[in-house]
Formats: C-alpha cells, sequence, structure tokens
C-alpha cells in the first residue's frame, strides 16, 4: 500500500482551503516549511491548527493547497515579507474562488473542460497522456484529462438534515439500496464513489452484507472511498474494507464493540474471536494495520510511532511515541489524530475539499439520482419503523372486527384487513432486516399463514 | 481539592436534584414551568442605528438570541427561522447571544450542579448540538444567497452568557466566542460514570462513552479547539494540566502544569460540596471567562454590546438587529408551551365526549368529534414535535401519533359498521 507519506507527495490540492468570513485574513502569513522527508514547501500558512497546517503554495505555476501533519515538519522559517498583501479567505460557494483548480461542472453530463493535451494533472504519476478513447479503467482515466465522475452515496443522513431519516445500519441503511443503485452509477460512468458516512451503528449482521459489497463489487468498479462525519461501530465497520478514509473537520470513527442489545449482552468468547479475526481479515483487505480495529472493538491500548519518512508503526501498548488509545478505553478516532497518524489521507469539509484532498484537479460531480435515490430510502426506512406497528394494530384491528362479524357482513372488513397487510408486505419488502426488526417473524410462511386466515373468514 | 471521605458526590447531586434527599428541600431541580422558556426570553433584541443599516459605511451586526432550554426552546425550527430573516438582511456580523439554563430532559439543576453532566451524556444534548451546529457552519458556508454587502460570508461569533450543560456542546462549535463575567462552559463531566450503576460491561460502556467523546471532540474541533479540552471537560478520570509556552497552551497529563484543568482521576483530591458551591470544583473542567480566556476559548470577556463590538475590531459606525429573531424564538417557545397544555387539555375534551346517542347519526356525530379533537392533537404533535418535552406529555410525540392513528382507525370502523 502506498503510505500516506507518498500519497501527500504525489498529491497536488488544487482548491483552496475554505476557511470562511471568520478566519481574518490577517493570520495568514508566508513561511517555509521543510518536511522530514526532504521536501521544501514555500508559500502561505492560511491555517495553523493543533495538529496540522494548511499552506498554499505555487508549483509549475499551478496555486496548490496541501495539508500537512505536523509529525512532518521538519523546519519551519519565516519567509521574507511578501510585497502583496495576505490574501482574502476563498469561499467555496462563490465562483470566483481563486487560480488553479478547474471549477466542477455544475450538471450531470456536462464535461468539464478538458486538460490540454500533454499537461499532466497533478494527481497523475509521470506518464505521457494517453489517448482520451484508449481506456474507460479510471486510473487511466487520470492520465488523459478526462475530468472524473464523482458520486455521493449517504451512508445515514447528514447531521444537516436535523434527524429527518434514518442512520440504523440494517434498518436504515441497508446493503440491498447500495446494491440497488449500482446500475445508476455505472450508466453515468461513475469514476468514484464517496460513502459519507453519518451513522451511530447497528446489525453485524449487515454490516457483513455491506464489507462484502464494498470489497466484491464496489471496489471493482469503482475508486471507493469513506468521507466521515461520524462512524460508529456498524458503520465503522462495514466501510472498513475501503483503503481510503477522509473526514470532515468534526469527523469521528470507531467505538465498534459488539453487544446484543444492551451493555449486559456484549459478544464475548468464541464469537467475539470469531469477530475480531472477521475484522483482521478486513484490515488487511483495506492495507490496515488490524490493531487499530482491534482497540476499536475491545478495551485495548493502541499507539504509534512515525518515523522521520512518514512511515508509521503501530503498537497495542502505550510504548509508542504518540498515545491513540488508552489501556480500558474503545478507541474512537477525530480527525487531527486520524490524520496525524495516517489513518485517513485528508480533512475536507466540502465536495470540493474532498476532491482536492484526493487529488483530483479535473473533477464532475455526477450521478445525483442515485444519492436521492439513498436518500429516499433511509427517508422511507424511517417512514416504515414509525409506522410498522401501528400497521400491525391496524391490520389486528380488521381481522378481530371481521370475525365479530356475520359471515356475509366480513368482506369489507376483510378487505381491509388484506390492505393492510399488503402494506405490511410492502414495507417489509423494501428491507429483508425487516422480516426480524420488529420482533414478529415476517417470513414468506408467516404471509401465507395471514392469507389462510383471512380466506378463512369468508369461509 | 480536598478530600470529602467516602460520599459520591455524584449521587449527592442527582439526589439533591431530584429532590430525594429528605428534610429542607435543598432541591437543585426546579419544577418544569412550561412558560419558563418564554419569560426567560422576554427580554428583546435592543435594535440601534436602524436608520444607518443601509449605509455603506456600517457596519451590520445581527443578533440571534439562543435562549431557555436548549433542545426545547432551541431547537432547529425558530433557529432556522431567525437565520433566514439574518440572511435577507445580509449583516456583516452574526451574533448569537447564548443564555440557555442547564436544563437537561426538562429538569433545571443550578449552574455548580456539575454532576448532572452524567444525565447530559444520556439526554438527546449531544446529537441535537451537532444538528444545530450545522446550521451555523455549513448551513452559512454551503448556500449561496448568504453573503454580506460585499459578497463575503458573515463573521459568526458567540456571546455566552449562560451555557452549562447541553448549551456547552453547542457553544463550543463556534470558532469565535466571547463570555460574559459569570458565564461558565462545562457541565457536560463524568462521562466516565455514565451508566456505571445499570452493571452492564465496562466494554459495552466504554463504547458508548468514547463514540460521545469523539462526537463532542468533533464539535469542539469545529470550533478549533484541541481535543484536550473536551476530554478533560467530559471525563473525570482523567489528570489534566496546562503550561503556556509563547502565550499558547501545551497540555500535559499530569498535574504538574501551570494551571490544572481537571483531576478527578486522583481520589484524593475530589471535590468538595464547598468547591462546587463556589463553582471551584475541577474534577473536570469548567471554565469561567477568564480560563477560557487564557485557553483561548474565549476570545475576550464582554458585558455589554459596547463592549462587544469593541472587541470585534468595529470602529465604524454599527448596527443592530435582530428583533424579528428573538420575536420568532419567543413565538416558537409560546406555541410549544401551549401545544403542551393543549395535550392535555384535549385529551379530557376527548374523554368528556360519550359516545351514547340514541340513533346511528347521533352516534357517528359523536365520533366526528372524537375525531376531530385526535387531529388536532396530531397536528401539534407533528408540528412542535422537535421541542415538546415528552414528560409534558407523557410519551415520545411520534408514539402518540401512532397511537391516535390506530384510535382514529378504530373510530372510522366503528362508523362504518354503525348504520
Amino acid at each position: 500500500m502506498k503510505t500516506i507519506q507518498k500519497m501527500l507527495a504525489t498529491i497536488g490540492i488544487g482548491a483552496a482551503f475554505c476557511l470562511g468570513a471568520t478566519f481574518p485574513a490577517a493570520s495568514a502569513f508566508a513561511d517555509v516549511i521543510t518536511l522530514k522527508n526532504g521536501e521544501v514547501l514555500d508559500g502561505t500558512v492560511e491555517r495553523d491548527e493543533a495538529d496540522f497546517i494548511v499552506i498554499k503554495i505555487t508549483k509549475n505555476g499551478k496555486v496548490e493547497t496541501r495539508i500537512i501533519s505536523k509529525d512532518d515538519i521538519k523546519k519551519r522559517e519565516a519567509a521574507k515579507p511578501a510585497a502583496t498583501p495576505a490574501t482574502k479567505p476563498t469561499t467555496p460557494a462563490a465562483p470566483s474562488t481563486p487560480a488553479a483548480p478547474a471549477k466542477p461542472a455544475e450538471k450531470n453530463g456536462q464535461e468539464a473542460k478538458p486538460a490540454p493535451t500533454g499537461e499532466k494533472t497533478a494527481s497523475a504519476p509521470s506518464g505521457e497522456a494517453k489517448d482520451p478513447k484508449a481506456s474507460t479503467k479510471p486510473s487511466d482515466r487520470a492520465l488523459t484529462g478526462r475530468a472524473m465522475r464523482i458520486a455521493f452515496l449517504n451512508f445515514g443522513n447528514p447531521l444537516r438534515d436535523q434527524g429527518a431519516g434514518g442512520d440504523m445500519v440494517g434498518v436504515h441503511v441497508s446493503a440491498k439500496a447500495f446494491r440497488d443503485v449500482l446500475p445508476i452509477l455505472e450508466k453515468e460512468k461513475v469514476d468514484i464513489v464517496v460513502i459519507r458516512i453519518n451513522s451511530g451503528g447497528g446489525y453485524t449482521l449487515e454490516m457483513e452484507r455491506l464489507s462484502s459489497l464494498f470489497q466484491d463489487v464496489y471496489k471493482q468498479k469503482f475508486r471507493t472511498v469513506a468521507w466521515i462525519e461520524s462512524a460508529i461501530s456498524a458503520a465503522a465497520m462495514s466501510p472498513w474494507v475501503l483503503e481510503e478514509f477522509y473526514m470532515m473537520t468534526n469527523g469521528n470513527i470507531g467505538g465498534c464493540t459488539e453487544f446484543a442489545g444492551s451493555a449486559h449482552r456484549p459478544t464475548e468468547g468464541a464469537a467475539l474471536e470469531v469477530r475480531l479475526s472477521q475484522m483482521e481479515r478486513f484490515s488487511r483487505l483495506a492495507g490496515r494495520d488490524p490493531k487499530i480495529m482491534r482497540a476499536m472493538q475491545i478495551q485495548e491500548p493502541l499507539s504509534c510511532t512515525i518515523d522521520e519518512f512518514g512511515n508509521v508503526t503501530w503498537f497495542q501498548d502505550l510504548t509508542g511515541e504518540i498515545i491513540v488509545n488508552r489501556a480500558k478505553e474503545v478507541l474512537t478516532f477525530n480527525a487531527p489524530m486520524a490524520v496525524k497518524t495516517k489513518f485517513a489521507r485528508g480533512i475536507a469539509d466540502t465536495r470540493e475539499e474532498l476532491a482536492s484532498a484526493m487529488g483530483l484537479t479535473e473533477y464532475e460531480f455526477v450521478a445525483e439520482e442515485a444519492t436521492k435515490m439513498m436518500d429516499r430510502y433511509m427517508l422511507e426506512a424511517q417512514r416504515i419503523e414509525e409506522s410498522m406497528r401501528e400497521m400491525i394494530r391496524k391490520y389486528q384491528l380488521a381481522i378481530n372486527v371481521a370475525a365479530g362479524l356475520p359471515r356475509e357482513e366480513r368482506g369489507p372488513e376483510v378487505g381491509r384487513a388484506r390492505k393492510h397487510l399488503g402494506e405490511i408486505k410492502k414495507m417489509v419488502d423494501l428491507n429483508p432486516n425487516f422480516q426480524f426488526h420488529f420482533g414478529i417473524e415476517f417470513s414468506p410462511a408467516f404471509f401465507a399463514e395471514q392469507e389462510q386466515i383471512l380466506r378463512d373468514l369468508m369461509k | 481539592m480536598k478530600v470529602q471521605s467516602g460520599i459520591n458526590l455524584t449521587a449527592v447531586l442527582l439526589a439533591l436534584a431530584a429532590g430525594t434527599i429528605g428534610g429542607a428541600r435543598l432541591s437543585l431541580a426546579q419544577d418544569v414551568d412550561p412558560n419558563q422558556g418564554t419569560k426567560q426570553i422576554e427580554a428583546e433584541v435592543k435594535e440601534k442605528n436602524v436608520a444607518k443599516w443601509d449605509d455603506p459605511e456600517t457596519t451590520r451586526v445581527y443578533v440571534i438570541p439562543v435562549r431557555g432550554q436548549f433542545g426545547q426552546n432551541v431547537t432547529a425550527t425558530p433557529l432556522k427561522r431567525a437565520l433566514n430573516d439574518a440572511k435577507k438582511e445580509q449583516p456583516d456580523v452574526i451574533m448569537v447571544v447564548i443564555d440557555c439554563t442547564f436544563t437537561i430532559n426538562g429538569q433545571t439543576y443550578q449552574e455548580w450542579a456539575t454532576g448532572a453532566g452524567e444525565i447530559v451524556w444520556q439526554s438527546n444534548a449531544l446529537p441535537t448540538a451537532g444538528e444545530l451546529s450545522t446550521l451555523f457552519h455549513e448551513g452559512i458556508r454551503d448556500d449561496a444567497e448568504w453573503k454580506t454587502r460585499k459578497g463575503e460570508k458573515p463573521r459568526i461569533v458567540a456571546w455566552v452568557k449562560h451555557a452549562m450543560g447541553p448549551a456547552t456542546m453547542f457553544a463550543m462549535s463556534f470558532r469565535e466566542i466571547y463570555m460574559a463575567e459569570g458565564a461558565h462552559l462545562g457541565g457536560v463531566g463524568y462521562l466516565d460514570q455514565m451508566m456505571n450503576d445499570d452493571g452492564g460491561s465496562q466494554r459495552v460502556l466504554e463504547k458508548w462513552r468514547g463514540a460521545r467523546l469523539g462526537r463532542f471532540t468533533g464539535l469542539l474541533q469545529l470550533g478549533g479547539y484541541p481535543e484536550e479540552l473536551a476530554r478533560a471537560m467530559a471525563r473525570s478520570d482523567t489528570l489534566m494540566s496546562v503550561d503556556f509556552q509563547g502565550g499558547k497552551p501545551v497540555f500535559r497529563e499530569d498535574l504538574a502544569g501551570e494551571i490544572i484543568l481537571a483531576d478527578g482521576a486522583d481520589e484524593t483530591r475530589r471535590d468538595t460540596l464547598q468547591d462546587l458551591v463556589r463553582m471551584k470544583g475541577n474534577d473536570v473542567l469548567t471554565m469561567d471567562a477568564e480560563l477560557a480566556k487564557k485557553l483561548g476559548v474565549s476570545k475576550g470577556t464582554v458585558n455589554s454590546e459596547d463592549e462587544m463590538v469593541a472587541s470585534l475590531g468595529i470602529e465604524r459606525t454599527y448596527a443592530v438587529r435582530g428583533d424579528r429573531a428573538a420575536k420568532e424564538m419567543i413565538r416558537w417557545s409560546r406555541e410549544v408551551a401551549q401545544a403542551e397544555q393543549r395535550f392535555a387539555q384535549r385529551w379530557r375534551e376527548f374523554n368528556q365526549i360519550q359516545v351514547n346517542g340514541q340513533t346511528a347519526t347521533e352516534r357517528n356525530a359523536q365520533r366526528g368529534k372524537r375525531l376531530g379533537i385526535l387531529n388536532q392533537i396530531k397536528r401539534d404533535l407533528e408540528m412542535y414535535k422537535e421541542s415538546i418535552n415528552p414528560q409534558a406529555i407523557r410519551g415520545a410525540p411520534q408514539q402518540w401519533v401512532s397511537e391516535i392513528n390506530v384510535i382514529i382507525e378504530r373510530l372510522k370502523t366503528e362508523m362504518r359498521l354503525d348504520r
């Protein structure tokens, strides 16, 4: 696996990092940063946080923004005072963002302006531009200058939706929905799928389905990345097979201890070992040290040391230089620590920032239909969750009423019961887990039995 | 802080809060007054220099008061309405004045009752704070219509007057905070003791605690504050102190620094009641205005609008608006309180209607009246569900809606069959 260090070295982040008008322009200052790998960055530090800095540099005539972990910095010196005033903070919503990056196409299907022949994109390894028609592979497209087509799929409704729609894995978030949306992604010739995660977890059963789908299908067809707002428990485990994680500023990921219903029923013994082993395998599929997930599942300490070349060595104890998880706690990562330890490749709060963090300069956001389909699924699943018990009671009411009537008068009430039963079946069909989620086994045999009851009422 | 032998202060505080310690009623809890939120926010925003609002030289300040009970008076709908009005005015500065009671699940605590922090973590406060913070962050960032007259995004500042408990989680998502004298940020401690008394697996409990701390830290990260502060504020099994190098705080996980932030992990230094009542407790970190400034959380201590404006560096004429925003917040609180009162009243009306008419027509008319009342109750529940206190109506709004739908179905069935 490419180390994060190598990725950072090859990535030129095109878009300016959004700070909004709350960030005073006067705090930008010119610096010369020497990294531990020898690279020297001469530019303007736009943001200086506890664990990372954001610096704008000019490279090959293009302005790039780099996010640098402070652990990678060997030396920092003030540059000679610049004659020009400090740049104002940029706003991604405003179309007039300065300098290098090509603006993303605003509508699906619009081709962004291709790079001139022979010009290399910042994310491309060295090599000559190829005939755009020669290959449709995402990796080849990066070389051809064609815009990368990025689709966003929500895994749990974003916080900004104020609780509309749900986020439970296995209830509102399901592998079925992610599978159903594939034809749209393929039709739209999507190159990159971003799984935007805001979820507190859910069913382990569904986690396994999602992991398999991401590993066996998504990763084979698309560059698939996780973009984390909050990914707890099964929501962290489901995408664990993905190699690329990006965090939002407020992002958090971890807390993967399994239990059955309450704190009094933790997974233990052989079942726990099976789960730990499974996640070790998922870690290997992602090229990730399995100690990280282990500290998210059980109370294991975790630390790491980053050498002068930026390589991270993990320890399942506290002997490393950076304490990541204390002994009696269960790990949940936050964004700065995730980036510092190179678990995550970058921090991004907007789609444009994410594209830049992924090393893209030519891109377009596509497949809005797929995004909406996933969102509609979550909303519908939430509606079902809220109304299923009510529907069951209405069904029971109709049956009881019918049973209390003379046979010749039962027709309308049996019809009503059948209608409610049909609604219940439709609800269950949305998500296979609904067969058991409500405490009633909604199996095919159940529905067959109910149909028989309704027929018997009419005899 | 000296040892207090054998007393579990958290338990004492919570018992006091619940009024379960006998004798003189030293209750920290206050009976919930449905109009409490309304009373607290009767104070309007004092608009100023409105006539100069359109003057290009005037700095526009739009005030949004966040007052009352966080999660009840302060929820998404009124805030969105307030922000929508602010957007139309194109302010240069949005000043969010946070003046919230230390209320959790309808129970209000005195500010020194930091032990109630454990309950904060079990409530809806954290997800609510996360959701509401998006209104001020990405809600403004991603909306192209949000711009000043110069086409920039407005500057957003938070002025903290009272924000213990749930409101602290919200306040600390702001990058620019000013505090009033006597204000505190805290009341979100004892996460490490959350649900300890229930006897469940510590592994599962630590998962929940870690996840919550992660989300809380995320909110602080939005504000640009270090994760060490989140830990010191949240976990009482922490030792944290701070040194200052070049004016910047450097945190250490021991007590050897210049200022001790949290020492709850040292059992010999547990807070006493005397410490707590004087807001000197430090088992977990509670920041007063001075400490918040030292730690770089607060940009300054301001006690008046003039001081605030000066602290913001506004040198030219400024104008203040926000009366409409204040009225939106007040109106919402009043409507929620009235909806809660109507709930019980309407159920009484419903029960008073007997279905005992002589004819089917009469009986169905009576049923029709019942249906009308049920639909009114449903309307209130659906409209105000984000703010209605489940304790006030003895159940979650959504559960009530489902229940009412079944009763409606039953009534309609009776009407069909009664001919």
